[in-house]
């Protein structure tokens, strides 16, 4: 008779769980802990909430050029200046300094702070592009590194920053090679860039440590974002013009040991893995207010349909606006920033199983990975769409009930 | 007092014991449960925007497993110097359980953590292979492939079990779209064809480590 797996861990959880902590006990030491975290560090919240949910991280630096579209398309809110950088890959040749800075604040939400934050600066200049610069420098361009054995990403779930610093933002460094490394690694680099060059940066802390990755398997690290303007050459700080701003990182890797994949799991070319690597990556972006303070982004406009947050969305019947189906990570990139400019949530969705892929009733070919915003039903959907006049993919509405959802 | 002092309150009085049991497949201890469902719940509510009334208990078992997974390196260096300070932890529980559950304890023990993630959330959360992925934040492929070596080294210690179903099984392999690699880490290579040797190095410590756990 085989053993009932589902039965057994039933059985299991119920005896692990017999003795436990009284609930009391539980709700009163976690509500002690809440509060203070609340107390602390209730701006940065939001900034980490703004990265997290931008997930790019291969190897595309995001140029989005949408935005004055958008503006022209929406004469009642104020045009939102994205990204115009370098391309996506190794730079090579330098993109022309950008003589202002270009970002003009986007409508945001009231940043909740316990305190009045300081007013800025009237007229906050960013680093210039340096060509001599070097990334992650101040004023450098920010470079890709698509070919590395090690790509970067942010981790979906990371953890929340603390005050002064945002720190703890997790980062996940994938194996790519088809070698188990075991390396020596320092905690990444995490800059801020906009219109091609780095105008927010971090000293580190120089924290290392060793991993051991198999391939294909996941590292994660934390590392800190800057939350005001960096100076070339200087120490000295300048606050942060209200807009946009990637988030890229960097981080180095000293392979101590490699150990091919068993030959069974080898399908793909074996490619050497050098002994010293650096990664860089586009990893996500960071949406500041006009205080200068990481912020949620825009909000919606007045009148607009609401939402549904998707997260509960997909077990039950609802229609889906789909500005992008993953064909690369520019696109999904771009799609996300171009919905959260907007005010709604361009979080990638998985698709597949909850929600369905929408490709073929597109159109498209199958796709694993989506941008769009979930509404109730269709009225809504096409509401959004006719209010925002955005370029979508279309309107697709899933079954009342997802399977296994 | 703010409302999500309420929607806390009445999670944990409702369903502490039920996330604790969740937690205590992943952990194999009471007390570390216990640790990783608190942190869960400080993670969750400790968010600018606290999840929607009645949807609070998803966000704390997929906090849950998150912790679980990032903090595994840090557990990894205890272990490694726990002999030098005092005796092993004892996992609760055990002493009163059947021996059923010692021996399910015991080969869970024997997974690597997302090994063992993937069969707690296959076979006692009831999720599918691509909610697990999700979850897990990898693909479809890897959890496969998880399943697939968990299910060995369980039959391996437990006897036979109820065969794989034919959407766990690692029946197919197709290279990485660009945009799954946003989402999660495919195998570059293909996957193993069905009878391939399961663990792809005895030395190989974890799928995941954790670089500088904060």
């Amino acid at each position: 008779m085989s053993h009932d797996l589902r039965r057994s861990l039933a059985d299991l959880a119920r005896a692990g769980s017999a003795e436990t902590t009284p609930p009391t006990e539980v709700v009163r030491t976690t509500s002690e802990i809440v509060d203070r975290r609340r107390r602390r560090r209730p701006v940065m919240i939001a900034s980490v909430t703004a990265v997290s949910i931008l997930t790019a991280g291969a190897a595309a630096a995001a140029v989005y050029s949408a935005t004055q579209d958008d503006a022209s398309v929406f004469p009642d809110r104020p045009p939102v200046t994205q990204t115009a950088g370098p391309t996506p890959t190794v730079t090579t040749e330098a993109p022309e300094p950008s003589p202002e800075p270009s970002v003009e604040a986007p409508p945001t939400e009231p940043v909740e702070t316990d305190e009045p934050a300081p007013p800025a600066p009237a007229a906050p200049t960013l680093a210039q592009l340096d060509p001599a610069a070097t990334f992650p420098q101040c004023g450098a361009a920010p470079v890709a590194t698509p070919g590395s054995p090690v790509g970067l990403s942010l981790e979906r779930q990371s953890a929340g920053p603390s005050d002064g610093a945002v720190d703890g933002i997790d980062v996940r460094a994938v194996n790519r090679s088809v070698m188990q490394l075991t390396a020596e690694v320092a905690d990444p680099t995490l800059v801020l860039v906009q219109d091609g060059r780095v105008v927010g940066s971090l000293a580190q802390p120089g924290t290392t440590s060793v991993v051991s990755p198999l391939t294909n398997s996941i590292s994660m690290f934390s590392g800190d974002i800057a939350t005001s303007g960096c100076v070339p050459g200087a120490d000295a700080t300048v606050a942060l013009p209200g807009g946009y701003y990637e988030v890229w990182a960097q981080q180095s890797w000293t392979v101590l040991d490699k150990v091919l994949e068993p030959q069974e799991y080898l399908r793909g070319p074996v490619t050497e893995v050098p002994d010293a690597f650096t990664a860089s990556d586009l990893v996500g972006g960071l949406w500041v207010g006009e205080g200068g303070q990481p912020s949620t982004g825009p909000a919606p406009a007045e009148g607009w349909p609401a939402p549904v947050e998707w997260s509960y969305a997909f077990p039950g019947g609802v229609a889906i606006v789909w500005f992008a189906l993953g064909d690369t990570p520019q696109e999904v990139h771009d799609a996300t920033v171009a919905v959260e400019s907007l005010g709604y949530d361009g979080r990638p969705i998985l698709v597949g199983h909850c929600p369905a892929d929408p490709s073929a009733a597109l159109g498209r070919d199958p796709s694993t990975l989506g941008v769009g915003v979930v509404f109730a039903d269709r009225a809504s959907a096409e509401s959004f769409v006719a209010l925002s006049g955005a370029s979508v993919l279309g309107i697709v509405e899933t079954e009342p009930t997802c399977p296994g959802g | 007092m703010p409302d999500w002092h309420d929607e806390l309150s009445t999670l944990v009085h409702e369903r502490h014991k039920a996330l604790v049991g969740y937690a205590y497949l992943l952990t194999g201890r009471t007390k570390e449960a216990e640790d990783l469902v608190q942190d869960a719940l400080v993670k969750t509510y400790t968010r600018k925007s606290t999840p929607e009334p009645g949807g609070a208990e998803a966000y704390v078992r997929r906090a849950i497993l998150t912790i679980y997974l990032d903090g595994y390196r840090r557990r990894q260096r205890w272990s490694g110097i726990r002999h030098l300070v005092g005796s092993p932890e004892q996992t609760g529980g055990h002493e009163s359980s059947t021996a059923d559950h010692v021996d399910v304890a015991t080969a869970l023990d024997a997974l690597t953590p997302r090994q063992r993630s993937a069969i707690v959330l296959r076979y006692f959360e009831d999720l599918t292979v691509p909610q697990i992925a999700e979850q897990m934040g990898c693909s479809v492929g890897t959890v496969k492939r998880h399943i697939f070596d968990a299910h060995a080294t369980l039959q391996g210690r437990l006897g036979e079990l109820t065969p794989l179903e034919p959407d766990e099984t690692v029946d197919r392999f197709r290279p990485p779209s660009p945009a799954e690699s946003l989402m999660s880490a495919p195998r570059p290579s293909e996957d193993p064809p069905p009878g391939a040797p399961p663990s792809p190095s005895p030395s190989a410590p974890n799928p995941t480590t954790s670089g500088s756990p904060s």
